[in-house]
């Protein structure tokens, strides 16, 4: 895989930081907003790399080290792009 | 990896990713409408260099035309001179209102404000946000400069015609009108005002251009280089080699 995009990486580590119950696959695409293929190469990036794990039911996770790659990313993209947007007007 | 073809808008509860996803899509979308309102300034300005062309045109079609059945004013030279002057100066007016709105939005940029509602968001086709988008969006702002650069070629050109016209009016009305009388210095006060004008509108014009791209280029590349940086870290620090946990 090439070197993956760390805003999709972040917003699949986001989602899987901040989901209630562990996601399943399919719900982790929905709500992180990409497509099928390309969830399948960052899950096998995340899984590689020790940032997010699978259990037996299918359901993914952090890890600690995950849960630490999200907070810094997330700090580092607030820190560079800032957050004073225009509320949710941005749509694409 | 390029992600804009696969990533779309998130359906999550913002997170602060979630959060800069926004910011990043607005100030695309600021970026893209910048492209649109160089067009339309590169519209204007040439537009407004052939309807001044076209200026002496009216006036002397309806002069000619209609002197003998209009009573003054309205058969006079300089009515029928501003009435054929309208159109360029309504063009004008566009190219500095198109030039006013575009660096006011990119200072809003700059210092991180929210758009104004003039921005359209809603276009269709996600961007996919990375660093590839960035550096596409520093493209898009190079281009945008040399629209405006192109813009000001017009805008000088016509400029130029109004000092030249300018002058000759000052001359006409201001000096007295008796061309035996003027001496040299009388002909160079009268191009002397007109081009002082000239010079100093260009340039407010040409402060409020390069004042909108610098707004937008200084941002982004300093965007692209803390991305570059902040890439080199995270993955030196989260992804050098395969480690399970």
């Amino acid at each position: 895989m090439d070197r993956p995009d760390l805003f999709v990486l972040g917003r699949l580590l986001e989602v899987l930081a901040r989901a209630g119950d562990p996601p399943l696959r399919t719900q982790l695409q929905q709500r992180a907003g990409v497509n099928y293929t390309m969830l399948e190469r960052y899950l096998e990036f995340l899984t590689t790399h020790g940032l997010a794990a699978m259990d037996g039911g299918g359901r993914l996770s952090l890890t600690p080290k995950g849960q630490e790659a999200y907070r810094f990313l997330s700090d580092s993209l607030t820190r560079i792009f800032g957050t004073a947007g225009p509320g949710r007007r941005a749509g694409g | 990896m390029s992600p804009a073809a696969g990533a779309g808008s998130p359906q999550t509860e913002e997170g602060p990713i979630g959060k800069v996803s926004a910011r990043l899509e607005h100030l695309y979308a600021g970026i893209r409408s910048s492209a649109r309102r160089s067009r339309r300034i590169s519209w204007f300005a040439w537009g407004f260099l052939f309807a001044l062309s076209g200026i002496q045109i009216v006036p002397l079609l309806f002069v000619l035309a209609l002197v003998p059945s209009i009573s003054p004013p309205f058969g006079g030279f300089l009515f029928w001179t501003a009435i054929g002057a309208t159109p360029s100066a309504v063009l004008f007016a566009l190219v500095v209102r198109e030039l006013w709105v575009g660096s006011g939005e990119a200072v809003r940029f700059r210092e991180g404000g929210p758009f104004p509602a003039s921005v359209p968001t809603g276009e269709p086709g996600p961007i996919g946000l990375s660093l590839q988008t960035v550096q596409e969006s520093q493209k898009r702002i190079s281009q945008v400069r040399s629209e405006l650069e192109i813009s000001m070629v017009p805008l000088v050109l016509g400029g130029s015609g109004i000092l030249f016209f300018g002058g000759f009016l000052l001359l006409a009305f201001a000096l007295g009108a008796n061309f035996a009388n003027l001496t040299i210095w009388s002909f160079a006060l009268a191009f002397a005002v007109p081009l002082a004008i000239l010079v100093a509108v260009i340039w407010v014009l040409w402060s409020l251009a390069k004042l909108w791209v610098a707004q937008y280029q200084e941002g982004l590349d300093e965007q692209v280089l803390q991305m570059i940086s902040l890439e080199g870290e995270f993955f030196g620090r989260f992804a050098s080699g395969p480690t399970g946990s």
